[in-house]
């Protein structure tokens, strides 16, 4: 297919470039009620004839296109794509997407774009919602005093794509010149406006409902209460409305392994299955509902409009703490995966606080930590009530804010210091009601690729551990006492040996052999570690009833009979987890945005060393109190 | 395109401008209409808030401030809305429109 045009949509941040792109193409590109949102350069082909397609690109936002910027920026990523579109050999198009509700401040970057000689087009969008203002826009008569083709429109209304396309085939074969003359936008803006018969009520009754809610979500006291009310609540349902899902297919695990082993006997197939595929993989899916729910409530927060008004709530704080307002969108969306995150932190403007930034984002408390908090409450702290429970699972959320708040505090006096960072300027647009349909597919992506994820990475990553643990190594270790000969096998394997031989150094903080293969194993992706743990204690559990996991970790022994692991154990292992940096997604994030190796490993070596030290500390002194 | 940053985005001192009844963005009273009179800001920085939507000659409102010098909530020429570091507002110099009603 003959590619016959590139289209390249350009506009303010939050002007709804990405949405527009999605009715065109039929992309999935993130959208959300904040400017900032999309930091990268997207493509998408569209087919416009049997053998010729047009292709859209969705670049971040920019206020302007001339004067210096930061390269390393949301909008220097725009500006690099915008500078090197002159030397395609394909027609460029420039497609302006001009938010019809802010007419004024658009048409500037029209005119500056309008200097670049390239054919210019205009999308102007959100058209549906200048109508809610009470007003409508004059399309002709914008398209005749800038001698350029204005379509009014809404990336919400179904015709989008059919006008869209129309108009960028006929741009597509205008020749653009510089154009001499200068226009007042003031002056244009006002004429091309025109109210309808209700404008003032109309625009007051859209203002107030902004103001309303400013009123009490930006107020001083309640504002903040509220914020932390939210995610309290938030990380608190992530536990108590996922539990008993958990629990559920736990259950299924379970019912399945016992019909897998009824069928099969208790041979090496059978352990394969049982042990390697169900007990890896099966058990670390169990965490499928918290990871949906964590997903919508962020998504949520995004597409109100209310991620803009918590960067003005807590820049103040996280300015003291060296970072900025603007840190504060990719520390939150960081709760659900720290790499995308590690790439939204182009949104900051100053690149001490980017990098600081970027270097504290991994001790966020992100969704593949769930399975194992959840893993070691459930299964150390049982008796305890469920308020416990939920209490301790909040607290661990809190206390990766906590620790990374504390490590830019420390970097802020040792990393990039700048005299006068650059100051906060973001726009806080209206608030919004989230369409559920986006809000569904955003819930329904998330689900489809963590069990994509469990079935593959995670499931080679569990077949290959039961491998490991089955081949023999150099040392054989000394088996619990009446031990099957597989039991016998993997104290002598070569995971185990690797195990046992960083003992030394583990020990101190409560962990032996089998939990050192969980970390070994953990090392790339923190959601093996429930895997591997269900691997290592399918295979040790000889019952005849496949018992769950948490029973076979509160009823594992050491060689000498003792009880292995408690409560202290649980803690030690909590705060490595809310430390260690167990991702190498997360450090190659790191490396290409910082384009250095030193970063990348500085936050290895931290994480981890502050981890170990930590853990330690912890399992010392909850022995010492008797846990 | 490729440029370092300035290590400093302010020209000159932090001071507020008052002079008679032009005074700084972030002295100005809560709900008083006023027009920005001019940037006191590196060029570079003055280009990026014009572009904005901080243009000399256009209406500011400061709708609330964040409590322990954090930053203003401010609305400008009746259609947008900002969030601005208040070290910021200190360099910008507004006039308040006589007449207006607070
Ligand atoms: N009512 C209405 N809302 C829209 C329309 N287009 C976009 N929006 C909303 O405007 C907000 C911004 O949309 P995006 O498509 O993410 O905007 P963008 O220009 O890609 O923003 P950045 O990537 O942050 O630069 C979202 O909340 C959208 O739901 C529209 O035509 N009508
Ligand atoms: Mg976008």
């Amino acid at each position: 297919m003959t590619e016959t045009a590139i289209v390249t949509l350009v506009g303010r941040p939050n002007a709804g470039k990405s949405s527009l792109f999605n009715a065109v193409t039929g992309a999935h590109a993130k959208v959300g009620n904040f400017p900032g949102v999309t930091v990268d350069v997207l493509e998408a082909q569209v087919p416009i004839s049997e053998s010729e397609a047009v292709r859209f690109v969705d670049l971040p936002g920019v206020y302007t296109v001339e004067g210096d910027t930061d390269p390393e920026s949301d909008e220097g990523h725009a500006r690099r794509f915008l500078e090197e579109l002159t030397h395609h050999q394909t027609p460029a198009v420039i497609a302006q997407v001009l938010d019809a509700t802010q007419l004024e401040l658009g048409l500037r970057l029209t005119l500056e774009l309008r200097r670049r000689g390239l054919p210019l087009l205009v999308l102007a969008t959100q058209h549906d919602a200048l109508i809610a203002q009470g007003f409508e826009l004059d399309a002709t008569g914008l398209s005749e005093a800038l001698g350029v083709p204005v379509v009014a429109t809404s990336a919400r209304e179904a015709t989008v794509r059919a006008r869209v396309l129309e108009v960028t085939a006929e741009a597509a074969r205008l020749k653009a010149v510089p154009p001499t003359d200068s226009i007042d936008v003031e002056a244009l803006a006002k004429r091309v406006l025109q109210p309808r018969v209700d404008a003032k009520e109309a625009f007051a009754r859209v203002r107030a409902r902004t103001e309303r809610l400013d009123a009490v979500l930006l107020h001083p006291l309640l504002g903040p209460v509220f914020f932390l009310a939210f995610m309290t609540a938030l990380f608190a349902a992530v536990f108590f409305i996922a539990e008993p899902v958990t629990g559920l297919i736990d259950v299924l695990n379970q019912a399945l392994g016992a019909r897998i082993e009824g069928a099969l006997g208790t041979g090496w197939v059978s352990s394969l299955l049982v042990d390697g595929v169900l007990g890896g993989a099966g058990t670390v899916l169990a965490f499928l509902p918290q990871i949906v729910i964590l997903t919508v409530a962020l998504e949520l927060i995004d597409a109100s409009g209310y991620l803009a008004r918590g960067t003005f709530l807590v820049d103040r704080l996280l300015r003291f703490a060296g970072l900025g307002g603007r840190s504060f969108v990719p520390l939150l969306s960081a709760h659900a995966c720290a790499v995308p995150a590690i790439s939204s932190a182009r949104i900051i403007r100053d690149p001490g606080q980017r990098l600081r930034t970027i270097l504290v984002l991994p001790l966020m408390t992100c969704s593949a930590r769930i399975p194992t908090y959840g893993l070691l409450i459930t299964t150390f702290f049982a008796a305890k009530s469920v308020w416990f429970r939920g209490g301790l699972f909040v607290a661990l959320y809190f206390a990766g804010l906590g620790f990374g708040l504390i490590a830019s505090l420390v970097l802020g006096r040792t990393v990039k210091r700048t005299s006068q960072p650059l100051p906060l300027v973001l726009e806080l647009p209206p608030y919004r009601v989230p369409q559920v349909a986006v809000v569904a597919r955003v819930g329904w992506r998330a689900a489809t690729r963590f069990v994509r994820d469990v079935g593959s990475v995670i499931l080679i990553a569990a077949v290959v551990l039961w491998a490991l643990l089955t081949v023999p190594g150099p040392s054989a270790g000394t088996p619990p006492p009446e031990a099957t000969p597989r039991v016998v096998a993997m104290y002598g394997s070569l995971a185990a040996s690797v195990g046992r031989a960083l003992e030394p150094v583990t020990t101190p903080a409560g962990f032996d052999w089998r939990l050192n293969v969980g970390l070994i194993g953990s090392l790339g992706a923190r959601e093996l570690m429930v895997g591997t743990l269900g691997v290592i204690f399918g295979i040790e559990d000889t019952g005849d009833d496949p018992a769950p996991l948490a029973d076979r970790l509160r009823d594992a022994r050491r060689a000498d009979g003792t009880t292995a692991y408690g409560m202290a154990t649980a803690l030690s292992l909590m705060v490595f987890f809310v430390l260690a940096c167990q991702c190498i997604s997360t450090l190659a994030a790191v490396r290409r945005e910082t384009r250095s190796w030193r970063w990348p490993l500085f936050v290895f070596v931290y994480t981890y060393g502050a981890a170990w030290v930590l853990s330690v500390v912890v399992y010392q002194l909850a022995s010492a109190a008797g846990l | 395109m490729r440029s370092p940053t300035p290590v400093c985005w302010t020209r000159g001192p932090p001071q507020r401008y008052t002079r008679g009844a032009v005074t700084s963005l972030d002295a100005l009273p809560l709900h008083t209409p006023a027009l920005v009179a001019a940037l006191h800001l590196e060029p570079r920085e003055a280009t990026w808030l014009r572009a904005v939507g901080l243009v000399e000659g256009c209406s500011v409102t400061v709708l609330r401030r964040a409590p322990w010098s954090g930053p203003l909530h401010v609305r400008v020429a009746e259609r947008t809305e900002l969030a601005i570091d208040r070290a910021l507002a200190l360099h910008v110099e507004v006039s308040p429109i006589t007449g207006a009603r607070p």
